[in-house]
């Protein structure tokens, strides 16, 4: 079989994706093929330009970034809170934020801006071993939020406060939904010490299931606040981010956070569990933590932490059989695998071959193993979203999301790879 | 709305032919229990109650409703603090108390599905020896159940580090307002580890969030997988006492910003102080005009760090005293002043309006202070108990039911408290819903467009505005009502709905 080509698909300037009449489009795809309006003011007039428009009429997709959207407006270093504009990338937050030594637990890598990890809403890779502990996932962080709706109105839920329970929780409908029903324009989040310092080991282990019984042994018998990360990495990934060459073919790649004492404290005792630790340094670990926590994979396997040994198993197996370089990674504690690697470069329908292979990955996995695969690349460029409804396909849940979007979105003007778009005419 | 009274004989005959003639109640005298909820500020009978026993039965009923254009209310154990669980409108209450099984306990996972009607402090019970627990914990938590805990998105003393219910819940088997049955996690397969079991992730809007904290008005939840947290190995708790309300306030901003995250910090003032001393001889230092109970969990090592931490800061805030427990006897009783102050206060006045509102946490002590110049200038005693590590107030307005005029000060001064908390940065509430208590303070932090988006919402889930009508969203504030002028008609002694029978809690 012929190598095909590939390459890595940049990540899209954030996930949201405008979708407007023809003639609003043109003028604006004339000057820049991404829409970058600088304030949220600017993206609500011309939302609300559209809405004289004839939903009917032909329409382009435009693609729009929030990155100008970048300011931070408030640290209430004494409340643990901050309000700042979701284009905000996570490393310029995080710098501004460790001038009072606190942080946005996530390692995700530091040009992501916040509105898509809010947008995706994945458990982020500071999540620790005990994902249920308040202020894990990105939804957890949000105190409250302002969002632009599709008919140019700004809206506020939530507040600045720790605990909110004043009307519902509009932030739980934008959360996850990839821009479906709105777009994100300020968040207020909860904030959390920085630990004094991190540390990052990685355990070798010959095999999937030596790794993930490993991972098992740490989660029961070490504290959950310590732990930010224990992932089972392939050595294909590590050795390039690290330079250590590895005999085993994967590793438990574990980051704790903690007072300097405790931190070797914590190595110590891995070395005690599995002798051939290697302790990495922050130029080793910090690249390879990521990639990891890249938001854009090409797919999120949801199962169980109870049978996340096999489900990693057999999608390494069916990667053998992969005409891409793909690779996997497994979350233990969540129950989570990821896949991620390179995209075929043509536009257009992508080849068949790519999609033989997926087909036959869920095939492979959905009979035998309680998970589910997500593609949640959101950019509507590529041909997969087109393809892809990722609404999960239980009717009354269905029918329910229908009329979500209709209430909040009747026109369809945010594109967003939950809803199914195709037949439509762009 | 709703101005057309359903005809009681042939509607009690349709509900029992869905749930059985014994679960069907409608005569007054069963009907009184179900007219308040903890709240009683307002009183209102449903016409019926239906005690349904599965998701099938409640959507039936559902159906019938909508086809009748009758309210339906869904109700856990009535502990509800701010009247969610009353039937405003009248129609039918789905009473979930018949949903109490614990269906299965996933250890390896971490989860368990459990029946609405399962009362929290059951659970716990359940789960003991499993090194597990669910860990949202109102002091209610010996009555409200998980359904009640999910609606309302309940917090409690240990919601600090481990989060409220909405952090716990993971998937709902709910039935919407249209009748469907949905779990709002999805699955893939029924096999092991158990049906219906969630995903921990799926892309969407985050329904189980949506409708954890939506007071019922989004759908009635039968069936939930909730979280259970490990048990820490180490306990530590400790009852520090100061010379004034500022010293403590301070204490909670320094261990907080300082990296120190107790699984519980509370506040007790100058008031309950020296009530719980008075009633119980707690022999609290003299001058003692400040409590905090800081309770630090965790392995051995993260406590002891932690420990040395706080020890520096209650001394750097001049502590007048600091007791410490390590053992589970001893813990239980530094928990007793804190858990005896709603009986303390009892000595003063029969009754007391207990308020909930969250300030940013470097606010405590400037509205504090202000919380305590209300209460004088409204000429009623105010005790506050509180969350202070997330800046959740309890004032507790202390009165006397039968006394109309100091009634109407109380109603008052809580108002005044509200705005305080609201110009300080504050919401409503932090964890009593709002119910009908609050609904028309709504406009107080919302703008008409904030509330026109809630509104279209509740319109996506219930266009007919028939489950739970009047919760909530301000008068005036329903489908098709977007965008519309929104009105503040707090409740007063002049709402016909108003009663003044009885203790309020
Ligand atoms: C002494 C006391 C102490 C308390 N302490 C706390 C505390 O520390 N923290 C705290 O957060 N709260 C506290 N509360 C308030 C109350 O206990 C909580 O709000 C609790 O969660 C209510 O549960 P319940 O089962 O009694 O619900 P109910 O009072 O029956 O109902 C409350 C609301 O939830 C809705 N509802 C109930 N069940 C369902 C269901 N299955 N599906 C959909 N909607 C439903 C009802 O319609 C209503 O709107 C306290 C109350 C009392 C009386």
């Amino acid at each position: 079989m012929a190598t095909p080509t590939t390459t890595t698909l940049p990540a899209p300037p954030a996930d949201i994706t405008l979708q407007l009449s023809a003639r609003l489009a043109k003028p604006l795809l004339a000057t820049n093929p991404v829409f970058s309006p600088t304030t949220p003011q600017a993206l609500a007039g011309l939302l609300r330009a559209c809405q004289a428009e004839d939903p009917a009429q032909p329409r382009t997709a435009v693609p729009t970034s929030l990155a100008p959207w970048q300011a931070l407006h408030h640290h209430w270093a004494n409340d643990h809170t901050a309000r700042m504009d979701s284009g905000i990338p996570l490393g310029t937050l995080n710098q501004a934020l460790a001038k009072h030594g606190q942080w946005l637990p996530c390692l995700a890598p530091p040009t992501t801006p916040l509105y898509t990890l809010l947008a995706m809403d994945t458990l982020p890779l500071a999540a620790g071993l005990t994902p249920t502990l308040a202020g894990r996932y990105p939804r957890q962080w949000l105190l409250g939020m302002d969002t632009l709706y599709a008919d140019g109105t700004v809206a506020t839920s939530g507040g600045r406060v720790m605990k909110n329970v004043s009307g519902f929780d509009m932030a739980k409908l934008h959360t996850g939904s990839m821009g479906a029903y709105g777009v994100i324009t300020h968040a207020n989040l909860r904030l959390e010490s920085h630990p004094q310092s991190l540390g990052a080991a990685l355990l070798p282990v010959g095999t999937i299931a030596d790794g993930i019984a490993l991972a098992n042994r740490l989660r029961t018998q070490h504290p959950s606040e310590q732990w930010l990360a224990c992932e089972l990495v392939p050595s294909l990934l590590t050795q390039p981010h690290t330079g250590i060459g590895l005999s085993l073919p994967w590793q438990l790649l574990v980051i704790v956070g903690g007072t300097r004492p405790a931190i070797t404290t914590t190595l110590k005792a891995l070395q005690q569990q599995t002798p051939q630790v290697l302790a990495l340094t922050p130029a080793q670990w910090q690249p390879l933590a990521h990639t990891i926590a890249s938001p854009h994979p090409l797919a999120i396997v949801t199962g169980y932490p109870s049978d996340i040994a096999h489900l990693s198993q057999v999608i390494d197996d069916h990667l053998q059989t992969s005409p891409y370089p793909l690779y996997s990674h497994s979350r233990p504690a969540a129950g989570m695998a990821f896949i991620r690697g390179e995209y075929p470069t043509q536009r257009g329908p992508l080849p068949d071959d790519w999609h033989h292979w997926w087909q036959g990955l869920q095939a492979t996995l959905s009979p035998q193993y309680h998970c589910r695969i997500t593609q949640p690349h959101p950019c509507p460029r590529w041909q997969t979203v087109i393809d892809t409804c990722n609404l999960p396909n239980d009717p009354a849940m269905l029918s329910l999301c229908a009329q979500l979007k209709h209430q909040f979105d009747p026109n369809h003007r945010f594109l967003s790879p939950l809803y199914p778009i195709t037949g439509r005419a762009y | 709305m709703f101005t057309k009274p359903a005809p009681i004989e042939s509607t009690t005959t349709a509900l029992a032919t869905i749930v059985g003639d014994a679960f069907v109640l409608h005569r007054p005298e069963a009907l009184a229990t179900y007219e308040c909820d903890a709240c009683v500020l307002v009183k209102s009978p449903p016409q019926w109650v239906v005690l349904p026993q599965s998701a099938q039965q409640v959507s039936r009923v559902i159906q019938w409703c909508n086809a009748n254009q009758v309210p339906y209310i869904a109700r856990g154990a009535g502990t509800g603090l701010s009247g969610g669980a009353i039937a405003k409108h009248g129609g039918v209450i789905i009473g979930l108390s018949r949903f109490n099984q614990i269906e299965t306990v996933d250890t390896h996972n971490q989860r368990a599905l459990v029946g609405a009607g399962v009362v929290n402090g059951h659970l716990n019970n359940h789960l003991a020896g499993t090194g597990l627990f669910f860990a949202p914990d109102p002091s209610s938590q010996s009555a409200s159940t998980i359904g009640g805990n999910i609606a309302e998105n309940a917090g409690g003393i240990h919601c600090l580090k481990y989060g409220v219910t909405v952090d716990h819940a993971l998937s709902l088997e709910v039935v919407l307002p249209n009748g469907n049955i949905m779990w709002t996690q999805p699955t893939s397969n029924p096999n092991p580890p158990s049906p219906h079991s969630p995903h921990p992730w799926a892309p969407g809007p985050n329904l189980t969030g949506l409708l954890t904290g939506s007071e019922g008005m989004l759908g009635v939840v039968t069936r939930a997988w909730v979280a259970l947290t490990p048990r820490p190995k180490q306990v530590w708790v400790a009852l520090v006492s100061f010379a004034h309300a500022n010293h403590a306030a301070a204490c909670v901003a320094s261990l907080m910003a300082n990296g120190v995250t107790p699984a519980a910090l509370e506040f007790m003032d100058a008031f309950t102080v020296k009530a719980v001393n008075e009633a119980f001889d707690m022999g609290f230092p003299e001058g003692c005009e400040a409590i905090l109970l800081v309770e630090l969990d965790g392995d051995t090592d993260s406590v002891a760090h932690q420990q040395t931490q706080a020890r520096h800061w209650f001394t750097q805030h001049a502590a007048l005293a600091i007791q410490e427990a390590t053992t589970e006897a001893d813990r239980t009783a530094l928990w007793q002043a804190r858990k005896k102050s709603v009986a303390a206060y009892g000595r003063y006045y029969p009754a007391f309006y207990l308020h909930d509102c969250v300030i940013p946490r470097s606010q405590l002590a400037p509205v504090l202070e202000k919380i305590v110049a209300i209460g004088n200038a409204h000429n009623v005693c105010v005790g506050n108990v509180f969350h202070a590590g997330d800046g959740n107030l309890h004032p507790n307005i202390l009165f006397d039911p039968k006394d109309a005029a100091m009634v109407e000060r109380v109603l008052q001064a809580g108002e005044a408290m509200l705005r305080v908390c609201l110009d300080a940065g504050g919401t409503l509430s932090g964890e009593h819903g709002i119910g009908l208590e609050k609904n028309e303070y709504m406009g107080w932090l919302y703008s008409p467009d904030d509330l026109a988006a809630m509104a279209q919402l509740r319109c996506a889930f219930d266009p007919n505005n028939l489950a739970n009508p009047g919760k909530v969203l301000p008068s005036g504030k329903g489908c098709g009502e977007n965008h519309t002028q929104h009105h503040t008609t707090p409740m007063t002694m002049d709402n016909p709905l108003f009663t003044q029978s009885g203790a309020w809690i």
